[in-house]
């Protein structure tokens, strides 16, 4: 063992002490392709982080650099954090949207397991039926649904109430997020299931203590995404919340910055909002990051 | 298994077959009993709606009453005469085409290109990755907003000759270059919003890696001992087996491209209508304005129901240039 490492180290100083010309040209080669691919790397990275450059500058401007008369400029003249203060307007709204998701990021995942816990694990009648009516939900589009259901909502009486924007959260949670979690479920051992049935335990039990705590990974991922979709979810809100006492965040920060000479003048707190608005998603990204990648992975796989 | 005598045997079958039926009829029902929570939400919030739509189609619902019944929504959104709204209608169907088009070849497209490159093994790989997919996670009505500021125009003024220019003209301007009138004119709104478009690049990419890593690496083995280069391995290995990644996204796509509304937030209808898509027009026929007209709106999601399920069907039949790999 010890020679055959001995020659390898022989054999590599050598190599370094001469170098024939062929393989200079060829290290250079390397050298030069490396360079070029961390260029790219390096514009790639100016060019995608120019949205965040961008608002978290003009987020530190002074109101009078932001007027409508002032040169547009790219760095702060008069470095100020005074706009966020306007964060304090929308503290009802951030707290309306915390309690719609919280409820959401719960209750979907959950519901999603629950319902596709038998497909991905039980054999009955209907099972290829009750699949292809999950997966053709699919193609139906949101906007067929929107007059009937606001029809629907009237009548239960949810129009301007937090309660019409996770009432759909008990249901299955939609049908990409069951096929995401039957695909996850198919991949776990069936053996502690079968040594459980003999054991008495029913399909219930077998779900709550067994299957169900596996899945933790795929539940983390779907409430993740939960949370980052309905954080800045607008048509819903928009179409169900009138009064400006229930309105989510995005729907006030859409209210109050759409008129587009309003925005022009207060930009620099636009852009404040904007800041604090995208903290929640990073903050989940960086610390999910890895159940989040591996979650395209899985849901990936076979269309 | 004493029982097991001569003509005792007939009985005692029967009998195991009833309590094996017992059984599966029992397995079954538990099975339900998880599916519930989906049969009742899919019939109470999706079936019966459906239904009320397709019948509201027919009619001239308003939130309140329905006073006439017939064809009339569907003949309107077709007619070109007095109260006929083939045009507008049509143009809100063309600008949603050409978006679902567009963006759909741009974003799988380029997000693909990105992806090659990211899978290269250099230091630091890892960091540049999350760097291009950061812009992913500011939220859409954010983004609306902070590309509206930054591609915004204005006419130059006699006292101002910048007059309105957002950061991207002035840098035009200082450039020496003439400005652009990104969403304030009919004709470049499109481009525009296709071209910040480019900033979410990052969510295909990801996805475009994951498919990468998918294949196994016993195939580029085998292309290298028989001497194949790395434009090779690319079109006889990579891509190929990219294409059921690709096909599920185009369907995905498609679908969630049709119904396009985040847009309506920072862009509204956009200038002239040129960013008045169909889902957009279908919410303010059903909720904006004085009259509410839910019958002609669920007409409209109607036919765009139509074309998506046309679209789906024409996609999977014309789906064998997919190349599914041996294990499926």
């Amino acid at each position: 063992m010890r020679y055959s490492i001995d020659t390898t180290s022989f054999d590599g100083g050598v190599h370094t002490l001469y170098t024939s010309p062929e393989k200079k040209a060829a290290q250079r080669k390397r050298i030069a392709m490396l360079a070029v691919k961390y260029l790219i790397a390096a514009v790639l990275i100016v060019f995608f982080l120019f949205p965040y450059a961008f608002m978290i500058l003009k987020s530190f401007m002074s109101p009078a650099e932001t007027l409508p008369g002032e040169l547009v400029h790219f760095f702060p003249k008069m470095f100020t954090v005074k706009n966020y203060a306007v964060v304090g307007r929308f503290f009802k709204n951030i707290l309306n949207t915390l309690v719609i998701i919280a409820i959401n990021a719960i209750f979907i995942p959950l519901s999603a397991c629950f319902v596709a816990f038998p497909l991905a694990r039980h054999k009955f009648t209907g099972k290829k039926t009750m699949f292809s009516i999950i997966m053709a939900t699919v193609m139906i589009p949101s906007t067929v649904l929107m007059v009937p259901q606001y029809t629907l909502y009237v009548r239960f009486g949810l129009v301007d109430k937090l309660v019409s924007q996770w009432i759909g959260a008990f249901w299955g949670g939609g049908a990409l997020n069951i096929f995401l979690v039957i695909q996850f479920m198919r991949s776990l051992p069936k053996e502690m299931d079968n040594a459980a049935k003999i054991d008495g335990a029913n399909e219930f039990q077998i779900f709550l203590r067994i299957v169900f705590p596996l899945c933790a990974n795929i539940v983390i991922l779907i409430a993740v995404n939960v949370v980052i979709g309905m954080w800045m979810d607008f048509q819903s809100p928009l179409i169900y919340l009138n009064s400006s006492k229930k309105w989510t965040v995005g729907l006030a920060f859409y209210h109050y910055f759409s008129d587009k000479t309003v925005a022009s003048q207060l930009s620099a707190r636009l852009m404040a909002m904007c800041t604090v608005m995208s903290l929640l998603p990073i903050a989940l990204f960086l610390t999910f990051q890895k159940s989040m990648i591996g979650g395209v992975k899985v849901g990936g796989i076979k269309g | 298994m004493d029982n097991n005598f001569g003509g005792v045997i007939v009985p005692i079958d029967a009998e195991r077959k009833k309590l094996h039926r017992n059984r599966r009829i029992k397995n079954d029902l538990i099975s339900y009993v998880f599916l519930l929570p989906f049969i009742v939400g899919a019939l109470v919030f999706t079936a019966f709606p459906i239904v009320m739509s397709f019948l509201y189609s027919f009619s001239n619902y308003n939130g309140a009453r329905a006073t006439q019944m017939g064809f009339f929504n569907y003949i309107n959104m077709f007619s070109m005469g007095r109260g006929g709204l083939f045009l507008p209608v049509m143009k809100s169907f063309g600008v949603t085409f050409i978006y679902v088009i567009a963006s759909t070849v741009i974003n799988l497209g380029l997000s693909y290109i990105l992806a090659l490159f990211l899978h290269n093994k250099i230091k630091g790989i890892k960091i540049i990755r999350v760097l291009c997919y950061l812009p992913c996670l500011i939220p859409g009505l954010a983004s609306g907003f902070i590309w509206r500021d930054v591609l915004s125009y204005g006419v130059p003024t006699a006292g101002n000759p910048y007059n309105g220019l957002g950061l991207f003209n002035m840098w035009l301007t200082k450039a020496g270059l003439p400005t652009a009138t990104f969403f304030e004119s009919e004709n470049t709104a499109m481009l525009s919003l296709l071209f910040t478009g480019l900033w979410g690049l990052g969510g295909g990419m990801i996805m475009w890696l994951a498919a990468f890593e998918n294949i196994s690496p016993e195939y580029y083995e085998a292309a290298r001992i028989d001497g194949a280069g790395y434009m090779r391995c690319l079109l006889k290995i990579t891509i190929p087996l990219s294409t059921p990644i690709l096909f599920y996204n185009m369907v995905v796509s498609m679908i969630s491209g049709l119904q396009v509304f985040g847009t309506f937030a920072a862009y509204g209808t956009g200038k002239n209508e040129s960013l008045y898509f169909i889902a957009i027009r279908i919410y303010i026929t059903a909720f904006s304005g004085s009259v509410h007209n839910h019958g002609l709106a669920c007409a409209m999601s109607w036919v765009l129901f139509l074309i998506i399920g046309m679209l789906t069907l024409v996609m999977f039949k014309t789906g064998n240039w997919v190349q599914y790999g041996d294990d499926n």
